[in-house]
């Protein structure tokens, strides 16, 4: 009797940060993927992290960002090639599936979706929408990868990854000065298909050295964060 | 001499019309011209004609002849539209083609030979002329002979397409009467009261008698008897844009309808655009408004498409934005053209967006969205964190070598809370020390930010535009909240106001 060859599994998609250890590579492809967290979290970071990575790999990537809140002088510091990121900023939960669905079926390889910080405007959305997504996920073999601040694609997500509170890193000790130095957070695997779910990492983060305080030579008189 | 081919659309006003409306081929429909009891049959479908309808009778004499018959105006939109499509598949045939207006365009042959290499390639390009027009939805007439005259006197013959073999244009001529010369009037009737009944009993006359007893006009009309056409060959130079269009039935006060009248215009404006490798990049839309008025209104697209659905959306959100003040008795879509965008793609390197597909993803999303929400990010000078600006989405070219993906930099992102939240904070020493939210109509759209403080860090200064009116004074702070939550607050000097532009997320 021939045996059947198993069908390989496309290559996965890293976002080159703790969560590609616990989706043994990265995000699958033809799959939604949730990461669910509260603010402070490390979702964002992941996120844009994702987006350096695709963007530096000459790859075309969108983000549709709910909540407005993309910095693209940030970005450029996390590595994000800003040439190769469409950025789509919808009004309400509704405009943010549709255009997620759109951008899907025009060929992004890789479309970030964040849902921002509670209230989401629209709620949780219609389950069928958000199986809609994943299905023209599955068609296209692209990674429709969700950030929200609670579950919200239901039964659509092939894999749901929770980023707990984040944990703040302070230098120097009360009353003196202090600095934030870092955040750290654990991701949990909570469901993948295929996978063993539960698994922990731990997200370690670092403040960039100039965010607004920068050192541009635009500056007219920002002051360099020590 | 060159050989000429001319493309014949017998009837046009009433194919023009057909075009526009094909749900009523088959039916018996009349077009007219002239309002009130000098409304007057131009054209009539061949059911009409069957029951005597002919052009030039008035419209109570066609109803006497058939009640049922279904009357349209003359729509001069419809017809140059169809006019237009004509010429577009006339250049899609010959380099140099002339516009002789109502249907009629003559094609230069010289060379095409080459392109039908069966055993007669002139018939082989007159099947292919008729195939074509006929998928455009017009029905044209192809005669092929070495003048102009010649050539418009064969397409109207039937057996389309009729050849006249060179040099044979006087003998074909020579049976046809001599209303076929489309000679004026008073010639006709001079020529008539000597005898002279057909072609080739005029061009059988004297040269220079002819031209002594009826002037330039007479001299020219016994050339082309002659089979000699002396009218230069006009090229036709194409407009730099497509329009469609139509006057409608009865004036439209609802979208709906419109909207179904004007997808079915925009079908056909894709298809022309099509037909030449080009899309559209900007979208006008006129209409005519009762009982007179325009309505303008231009669509900037985000790239090159023509896909139909696209185009209809914009034009649906643009009028639902922008109501016409009456109803609609007519319009014009005018699309401006331009090269779809072209990319190469890499066997190496990763996989180039469509940009076909790019095109018009970024147009339903710029319909889904409305402007200035979809686009490629890009940096603005200065600190502000809440400033951004976007730019048209044209990514490059992707690399012929995929490169090594960035490792991860483990970088604290900031969400950016944009317009800044309103805090009201009580400070010891100048540092918060506890955060309390303001409640008003918007808040309960934006981030919730309230609870004690359990380490401040700052502050550091930010100045800019100190030369303006408004300078920028900030004094920023992050700070950590004992039930969880990093934020970058700052202090407005100018206002003295606590905001949050940012969470560490």
């Amino acid at each position: 009797m021939q045996q059947r060859e198993a069908t390989p599994l496309p290559s996965p998609f890293p976002t080159a940060t703790a969560l590609d250890k616990l989706l043994t590579g990265g995000l699958p492809q033809g799959q939604l993927v949730e990461l669910i967290g509260l603010r402070s979290s490390g979702r964002f970071s992941t996120i844009l992290s994702s987006l350096a990575s695709a963007t530096s790999a000459g790859e075309a990537a969108a983000l549709v960002d709910l909540g407005d809140a993309f910095d693209p002088q940030l970005a450029v510091t996390a590595g994000v090639d800003l040439e190769r990121l469409l950025w789509v900023r919808p009004e309400h939960l509704k405009q943010t599936l549709i255009s997620a669905e759109v951008l899907l079926a025009g060929g992004f390889p890789l479309v970030v979706v964040d849902l921002g910080n509670p209230p989401v405007p629209g709620g949780r959305g219609l389950e069928a929408s958000w199986l809609r997504l994943a299905k023209a996920a599955q068609n296209h073999q692209a990674v429709p990868f969700v950030s929200s601040p609670y579950r919200v694609s239901g039964t659509a997500a092939a894999g749901v990854v929770k980023a707990d509170r984040g944990r703040a890193l302070w230098s120097g000790a009360a009353p003196g000065p202090r600095l934030l130095v870092g955040l750290s957070s654990h991701l949990t695997l909570q469901k993948m298909r295929r996978q063993q779910g539960n698994r922990t990492e731990v997200l370690r983060l670092k403040p960039p050295d100039a965010l607004i305080y920068g050192t541009s030579a635009t500056s007219t008189g920002g002051g360099a964060r020590p | 001499m060159p050989r000429i081919a001319c493309l014949l659309t017998p009837l046009f006003p009433l194919a023009a019309r057909l075009r526009s409306e094909p749900e009523l081929r088959g039916e018996a429909v009349t077009i007219f011209q002239g309002n009130g009891n000098a409304a007057r049959v131009v054209a009539a479908a061949r059911t009409a004609r069957k029951v005597g309808i002919r052009p030039g009778m008035s419209l109570p004499q066609a109803r006497a002849l058939l009640p049922n018959l279904i009357v349209r105006a003359r729509d001069m939109p419809c017809e140059k539209a169809a006019q237009e499509t004509l010429l577009e598949i006339a250049e899609g045939f010959s380099p140099r083609i002339e516009d002789a207006g109502e249907g009629v365009i003559y094609l230069e042959l010289d060379g095409l030979d080459r392109h039908f290499p069966g055993d007669s390639p002139e018939r082989d390009l007159g099947h292919a002329l008729t195939v074509t027009t006929d998928k455009a939805g017009l029905t044209a007439w192809v005669g092929i002979a070495s003048s102009k005259l010649a050539a418009r006197v064969a397409a109207e013959l039937p057996a389309s397409p009729n050849l006249v073999p060179a040099g044979e244009e006087a003998s074909f001529l020579a049976p046809l009467p001599l209303q076929s010369l489309a000679a004026e009037v008073e010639i006709l009737e001079t020529l008539q009261r000597w005898g002279i009944r057909s072609v080739g009993d005029f061009a059988r006359l004297p040269r220079n008698e002819v031209a002594s007893r009826l002037g330039e006009t007479g001299r020219q009309l016994h050339e082309k008897a002659r089979g000699v056409d002396s009218r230069p060959f006009v090229p036709y130079q194409p407009p730099p844009h497509f329009a469609e269009g139509m006057e409608l039935e009865w004036p439209l006060v609802n979208l709906e309808p419109f909207l179904f009248v004007a997808g079915a215009a925009l079908k056909r404006l894709c298809q022309r655009l099509e037909s030449r490798g080009l899309a559209c990049t900007r979208l006008e839309t006129s209409l005519r408004l009762e009982p007179d008025g325009h309505h303008q209104r231009t669509i900037q697209l985000p790239a090159p498409t023509r896909e139909v659905k696209t185009l209809l959306t914009l034009i649906r959100l643009d009028l639902e934005a922008e109501s016409p003040a009456a109803p609609i008795q007519g319009f014009t879509i005018v699309a401006h053209p331009d090269r779809p965008r072209e990319a190469q793609l890499s066997l190496f390197g990763p996989a180039a967006l469509s940009p076909d597909k790019l095109a018009t993803t970024l147009a339903r999303l710029f319909a889904l969205l409305g402007p200035g929400r979809v686009g490629s990010p890009h940096t603005v000078n200065g600190h502000r964190p809440e400033r951004s600006s976007l730019v048209e989405y044209a990514p490059p070219p992707p690399p012929d070598v995929r490169p090594k993906r960035q490792e991860g930099r483990g970088l604290l992102a900031i969400r950016t809370l944009r317009p800044p939240v309103p805090l009201e904070v009580i400070s010891h020493l100048a540092s918060p020390r506890e955060i309390l939210s303001i409640i008003s109509e918007s808040s309960a759209r934006r981030p919730h930010i309230q609870g004690r403080v359990k380490v401040a860090s700052g502050p550091w200064t930010l100045e800019e535009e100190w030369w303006s009116e408004k300078p920028v004074e900030r004094d920023y702070w992050d700070i950590e909240l004992v039930d969880g939550g990093i934020f970058r607050i700052f202090f407005q000097r100018s206002t003295g106001e606590w905001y949050a532009d940012g969470i560490y997320d």
